[in-house]
């Protein structure tokens, strides 16, 4: 056992053993521990190991209990430990649904998964220096996908060329060497890009379940997460649940939703379900109702 | 469908922003279409960092998200 996996270990022992845990307002007591599921997981990991860390601090050591108790609030309110995306937080799914790809003339191809055809065009490569996904990985991306995400894409182009729009989307947001890998269309339409370098599975995969979710939330709730009616239930629950998947959730509730939904989607009926529900659970409801049209 | 001759570029994490005329970015950046088949002027751009990728959503005049394309990652 490392040292990291012993704090991460013992973590909750210790600190239902602090003073200063004792000293928390009950809510943030009852908060603390529900982001302490057990089994636990790459997330509770997380932040077990920052609160092994904390409580092993002369800083928190030294201080008297009330003292302490605010660093433990500190701690709560900062989330560093999150980590910057949430697609590290499950190992991503083997399971796909059973597909068929029906190849058609000029690269008009049509994927058959979960009883959908969906269209795949495959332009010819215009640059052989550049890597382009294939329609079997595609196909796999696609029968990777939940049905409700599956169901918002309507086609998908993987293009012969970069995008048309890079240079001008480098020469004004400040990256000249931008790049594009993928675009989700509003009407459901996805482009895949051709790259210096090949892109593995997993990313396709990700990108794809993190895109179709924002896809669905714009249908079902519009755009505004900010200030729109729809998103009122998906802010509250954000309050409710207080932490973040991940920094990137953070930033909008629109990826906050699309963050929290991708893993939502990753972990539902595996062993990690039960504790991310735990520590999300007001955001993990409303998810069940989305899935199962209530939302 | 007339463009009304601006997009203006944001960098979500800078706080900045800029606008550009339409007549200076290609084609295909200048409309998009909506989820429900109608095609809308791009009128704004905003770029944020996700990790370590940059995702750029182009949004139409009622503040619809039109498309959004996510940069070549360095996973
Ligand atoms: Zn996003």
């Amino acid at each position: 056992m490392t040292i990291r996996e012993q704090w991460v270990s013992t973590a909750k022992y210790e600190l239902l053993q602090s003073p200063g845990f004792a000293a928390l307002p009950a809510a943030s007591r009852d908060t603390l521990e529900r982001w302490m599921p057990e089994p636990g997981n790459e997330l509770s990991g997380f932040l077990r190991f920052e609160v092994a860390r904390l409580l092993r601090s002369d800083e928190y050591k030294n201080a008297a209990p009330p003292a302490q108790a605010q660093q433990l609030e500190q701690l709560m309110e900062a989330q560093s430990f999150r980590p910057a995306v949430a697609v590290v937080l499950a190992t991503p799914r083997s399971t796909r649904a059973p597909y068929e790809v029906v190849r058609g003339e000029d690269g008009q191809h049509t994927v058959r998964v979960s009883g959908r055809e969906v269209p795949v065009k495959l332009a010819p490569l215009q640059d052989d220096s550049l890597h382009q996904h294939t329609v079997d990985d595609v196909a796999k991306g696609l029968a990777g996908l939940p049905p409700l995400q599956l169901s918002q894409v309507t086609k998908v182009v993987v293009a012969g060329a970069p995008n048309p729009s890079d240079a001008a989307f480098g020469e004004h947001i400040g990256r000249r060497d931008f790049r594009s890998y993928m675009t989700a269309g509003a009407d459901g339409v996805v482009t895949i890009y051709p790259a210096p370098n090949a892109h593995g599975q997993r990313e396709l995969d990700a990108t794809l379940l993190h895109e179709t979710g924002h896809t669905l939330s714009h249908r079902r709730w519009g755009h505004d997460a900010t200030d729109g009616a729809k998103w009122a239930p998906w802010r509250e629950a954000i309050a409710s649940d207080r932490l973040f998947v991940s920094d990137y959730a953070a930033a909008d509730v629109g990826e906050d939703f699309a963050e929290t939904f991708a893993l939502y989607s990753q972990v539902k009926g595996t062993e990690q379900e039960a504790g991310l529900r735990q520590m999300l659970p007001e955001r993990f409801r409303l998810i069940d109702a989305l899935v199962a049209g209530e939302q | 469908m007339r463009h009304p001759g601006q997009v203006t570029f944001a960098d979500l994490d800078a706080g900045t922003e800029k606008v550009v005329a339409v007549d200076t970015l290609p084609e295909a950046m200048r409309f998009g279409t909506s989820a429900d088949g109608v095609t809308l002027p791009v009128t704004r751009v905003e770029a944020r960092l996700r990790g370590k990728q940059r995702v750029v959503r182009e949004l139409g005049p009622g503040g619809e998200v039109l498309r959004s394309t996510v940069q070549r990652s360095i996973f």
